[in-house]
């Protein structure tokens, strides 16, 4: 099944089932699934989990033998496993309330904030204005400034900041530009980072990560209409457990293994945001959200950034994550304002593949003829 | 560590970027000296050399997108290799007159 609850591509088919009992040997005896789920617990709650994490810095191998076995005895946690079984192996107390109406409500409806390539300005006015607003005379690249508004044949018509009528563009191409990034079965290589889901580290990570917020994710109603700023604080937690150095500016392990690099390791910021989304993606159907692996461009240098997107269901409102720059989640607007505020970063593109075919019952937009 | 590309870095607000990546240490150094002279009224923070291995390719996406080459724009039923960036493909009027 895809993170909004449609049909299941290929690409959402990683599934192990978390239920599944894995009987490891490890430093304390054999564990299984569930008694290796209790006593990370038990880590987290006491403080000892640090200790565990330390690596070796060439290989990215952890020291701590009970740190292996521990590790390899968790879940797999993957971006295909279902919420319930997430609460069957014990990491989670209770699936938020209203989560299957939230992925299922319509998600290309009027209003809703899109991704599009147009002719927009990037020449900052001044301080007090965000760039990206339509220009005629300007080169084309993406705009963060549209937002749907009708659809007419295989268009939807979209309106553009500082256009004077609403622009046509492909379906296709807004699902292409606005849909989330899909990660395949097996391992998957983003920007050189390996990230595989039945690695022992990385399911360390994740069920960690997990058993941290594991309270306030049963707490959550989507029917609550301050649920978005409850769906951004712990996105914003989650992500803010990506703790590395950009490149050349720590001791800590810099190869390619993602459980290695997530807590103290280094890497640019394609590298960076590649670990933050590979922690982020297992938790999208449990805390409704999309994730986007951006491919951009500081303003005021000019030179290459990456980034991640997080569009929030069902409030489609928009994030970028940056752990390079230390933003563990930034409203869109602030985060592509301008060269002037700090905020330095247009998108030029996506990293990965993602899905085009969108169930009708995804669209809720008038039709409008010419 | 087996370095395969060094990536000139400089920092500001903490913000951290490689501003370009080369072969070559005496060359990466060489651009430093002469980013941190360019750089003159707005001068970053801090600017240094960061190795970078063979095992994470992320270099490779820094030097596409360095290039000014489109990364994917448009095609995102198909996966881009960072060595090869594809073309990006228009889907807006540029009039903004629309219909």
């Amino acid at each position: 099944m895809r993170p909004d609850g449609g049909q299941s591509p290929a690409a959402w088919t990683n599934s192990q089932s978390v239920a599944s009992t894995v009987a490891v040997s490890s430093a304390r005896g054999v564990l299984s699934a569930r008694q290796a789920v209790e006593r990370l617990r038990e880590l987290t709650e006491s403080g000892g989990l640090e200790a565990l994490w330390v690596v070796d810095r060439q290989s990215g191998e952890l020291l701590s033998p009970e740190a292996r076995g521990l590790f390899a005895a968790l879940p797999a946690v993957t971006p295909a496993t279902a919420p319930e079984e997430l609460v069957e192996a014990g990491l989670l107390t209770a699936i938020p309330s209203g989560l299957r109406q939230a992925l299922e409500a319509p998600r290309y409806k009027v209003g809703r904030g899109v991704f599009v390539r147009a002719t927009v300005n990037y020449k900052p006015v001044d301080r007090t204005r965000p760039v990206g607003d339509f220009s005629s005379t300007a080169p084309v690249g993406f705009t963060h400034r549209a937002q749907l508004r009708a659809m007419r044949a295989d268009n939807f018509l979209v309106d553009i900041e500082g256009a004077s009528a609403p622009v046509p563009v492909a379906k296709t191409d807004v699902f292409a530009w606005n849909e989330p990034t899909s990660f395949p079965s097996g391992t998957v290589s983003l920007s050189g980072v390996q990230i595989d889901y039945n690695d022992p580290h990385l399911k360390g990570h994740v069920c960690a990560a997990l058993l941290a917020v594991a309270a306030d994710i049963a707490a959550l109603d989507f029917g609550d209409a301050a649920v978005a700023a409850a769906q951004a604080r712990l996105i914003s937690r989650i992500a803010s457990r990506v703790t590395m150095t950009y490149a050349g500016r720590g001791d800590g392990y810099a190869g390619s293994r993602v459980g290695a690099l997530l807590h103290g390791g280094q890497g640019v910021c394609f590298v960076q945001r590649a670990v933050a989304a590979a922690l982020l993606a297992p938790m999208a159907r449990l805390l409704a959200f999309d994730l986007q692996v951006a491919v951009g461009r500081t303003q005021r240098l000019g030179v290459a950034h990456g980034f991640l997107v997080v569009t929030l269901r069902p409030s489609l409102a928009r994030f970028v994550v940056d752990p390079a720059w230390g933003e563990p989640l930034t409203d869109l607007r602030v985060a592509c304002f301008g060269p002037g505020w700090g905020h330095d970063r247009r998108l030029e593109g996506f990293e990965g593949t993602s899905e085009v075919r969108v169930p009708p019952e995804a669209i809720a937009l008038p039709e409008e003829h010419a | 560590m087996i370095v395969v590309r060094y990536a000139v870095c400089s920092e500001r607000q903490g913000k951290a970027v490689t501003r370009v990546i080369l072969e070559s240490r005496t060359e990466a150094e060489r651009t430093l000296e002469h980013l941190r002279q360019n750089d003159g009224t707005t001068p970053e923070s801090s600017y240094w050399v960061a190795e970078l291995g063979p095992e994470c390719e992320s270099w490779r996406w820094l030097v596409a997108a360095s290039s000014s080459e489109p990364v994917k724009g448009g095609a995102a039923t198909s996966a881009v290799a960072p060595t090869s960036p594809s073309a990006s493909k228009t889907s807006a009027t540029a009039s903004g007159k629309g219909v």
